[in-house]
């Protein structure tokens, strides 16, 4: 399996709005796309605590909440925010370039 | 010896996050975590669901062994804990190992009921708490074997839909009228047995095991009091646990089923607290709360953890629990009453929201199916005593951000 070492268009800028985070995979990698104004992020799909995809979950601003358990993460850089996470999620260079979302992956 | 710090006795999700909210409310002290079990601190939930699948992910530890070193926890794995001495403030555990406190947080938790049913000793009955519980249930059934669940409650249920979904023929056994029989509402165990009869589960209900003896080529023989009788490769017994609170007793501390706590998660002795399934939360009004809950092993932790620095908590928990069986998320809050009005949203034979109010229009105790985000908005107004307007709440194109009632 080879990983995208250059950007990758992950979706269309029109097909994420902030506070509705969408699922895409990349190279058999599950990614969650966030928007943040005119500002895109990305993480891993699946939260680090249970199996759940944090595109289902509560983006509000810079803080993506799992439906699962309520952990929240800082999408920015992964952070893990509060109970009950121990693992910081990985997290993804985005950016927003002739419309679309685009991802580096590593 | 060390000086004397902070014990904690039981090293699952309570102990675990005792432990990490000492370190991160600024503790620098002596903190000393022992556990029975020889794991890292683990959660209790994937041993009904991941951990029965014939190639689980590794099991999420809430510490790495580095993680304990970094934190400057002292890790006492793989004993038990046989005397609490409250005179001399000491722990004793397996092997002569005397540990001081200046605050115990005993955090316990409970072992798995096993009722004295002839055969209920046999090979193939099993019981499900802990993660060496989880590894001998997986292999068994690696086999395809017939499975019958004795207990309709939580962990019989997602134990059911687990092996139903590695392609055993189940059945479930439930003593009393209905699933989920701790539920005080219809609308859960109706569901349930819905979802599990349409996957070819077969409940029996008004049943009991009356017992069990070797069979033929590796079953057994269950004999059930419908006088019926069936012949399985594994029973799992799911009917309840039972608070694991003798040291407690032993050492004098106020028991009732499980070590009686206050709002501050404090026992009778004022040294020692408690969090987790080993408790029993006074009310005040009389009314005692055994919360045998994911979510309540974590509050209570970390609220125990706080008190025992002297911090001003209280911890009044809104009950909240969660179950997941085949693809079904099911989440509950709050306190069920026949006499509250109820609100039935159904969007689909999958999916729905059910909703208890007061008289004045507050809500008191939701469940969702599969509806992770109206849960999460109700929840807020259940904490926020927020009282809903009755024909949004029963108007199905309103969305549930809309609920709250205008402030006229």
């Amino acid at each position: 399996m080879t990983m995208s070492e250059t950007w990758v268009v992950a979706c269309q800028g029109d097909a994420l709005a902030e506070g509705e985070p969408v699922s895409v995979t990349i190279d058999g990698v599950e990614i969650a796309l966030y928007r943040v104004g005119d500002i895109a992020f990305a993480t891993d799909g699946v939260c680090t605590h249970g199996s759940a995809q944090l595109c289902d979950g509560f983006q509000e601003g810079y803080e993506i909440e799992c439906p699962l358990h309520q952990g929240r993460f800082d999408i920015r850089n992964g952070k893990a925010l509060c109970e009950p996470l121990v693992e910081d999620i990985r997290t993804y260079p985005a950016k927003i370039e002739n419309g679309n979302i685009l991802v580096k992956m590593r | 010896m060390g000086g004397s710090g902070i014990v904690i006795l039981g090293a699952g999700q309570a102990g675990a996050w005792a432990a990490r909210t000492l370190r991160s409310e600024g503790y620098e002290g002596r903190i000393v975590l022992c556990g029975n079990e020889g794991e890292l601190p683990y959660e209790r939930p994937p041993l009904s669901k991941e951990q029965l699948l014939p190639q689980p992910k590794p099991m999420l530890h809430l510490f790495s062994g580095d993680d304990m070193v970094s934190l400057g926890i002292e890790w006492h794995p793989g004993g038990a804990a046989r005397r609490i001495d409250r005179a001399t403030h000491t722990v004793s555990l397996d092997g002569g190992v005397v540990i001081p406190y200046e605050k115990l947080i005993v955090c316990t938790g409970g072992r798995a009921v096993l009722p004295k049913v002839p055969g209920f000793h046999l090979p193939h009955v099993f019981t499900l708490r802990t993660l060496a519980d989880a590894r001998r249930l997986r292999e068994a059934l690696l086999a395809n074997p017939r499975v019958m669940v004795v207990g309709g409650g939580w962990i019989g249920l997602e134990v059911a839909a687990s092996a139903r979904g590695l392609g055993c023929a189940v059945t479930v056994v439930e003593s009393g009228p209905r699933l989920c029989g701790r539920m005080p509402i219809e609308v859960v165990p109706a569901f349930l047995a819905e979802q599990h009869a349409r996957r070819g589960v077969a409940l029996r209900l008004d049943t009991t095991v009356e017992g069990v003896c070797e069979g033929e080529g590796g079953a057994c023989r269950v004999s059930l009091s419908d006088g019926t009788s069936h012949e399985v490769e594994v029973v799992v017994v799911g009917v309840g646990m039972c608070p694991n609170d003798g040291l407690a007793r032993d050492a004098g501390l106020a028991c009732d089923r499980g070590i009686i706590v206050d709002d501050r998660c404090r026992t009778s002795d004022p040294s020692i607290l408690a969090a987790g399934d080993v408790t029993a939360l006074s009310c005040g009004d009389g009314r005692m709360l055994r919360l045998e809950s994911w979510q309540n092993a974590q509050d209570q932790g970390i609220a125990a953890a706080k008190s025992a620095l002297g911090q001003e908590i209280r911890y009044r928990p809104l009950p909240h629990m969660w179950s997941q069986q085949y693809e079904i998320l099911l989440q509950m809050a709050g306190t069920f009453d026949e006499a509250h009005a109820a609100v039935m949203r159904k969007a689909s034979d999958d999916k729905f929201t059910y909703i208890e109010v007061d008289e004045r229009g507050v809500p008191q105790a939701v469940v969702c199916a599969n509806a992770p985000r109206d849960f999460r908005q109700i929840r807020a107004y259940i904490a926020a005593g927020q009282s809903l307007d009755r024909t949004r709440m029963e108007d199905p194109g309103s969305p549930v951000g809309k609920w709250a009632m205008a402030v006229t």
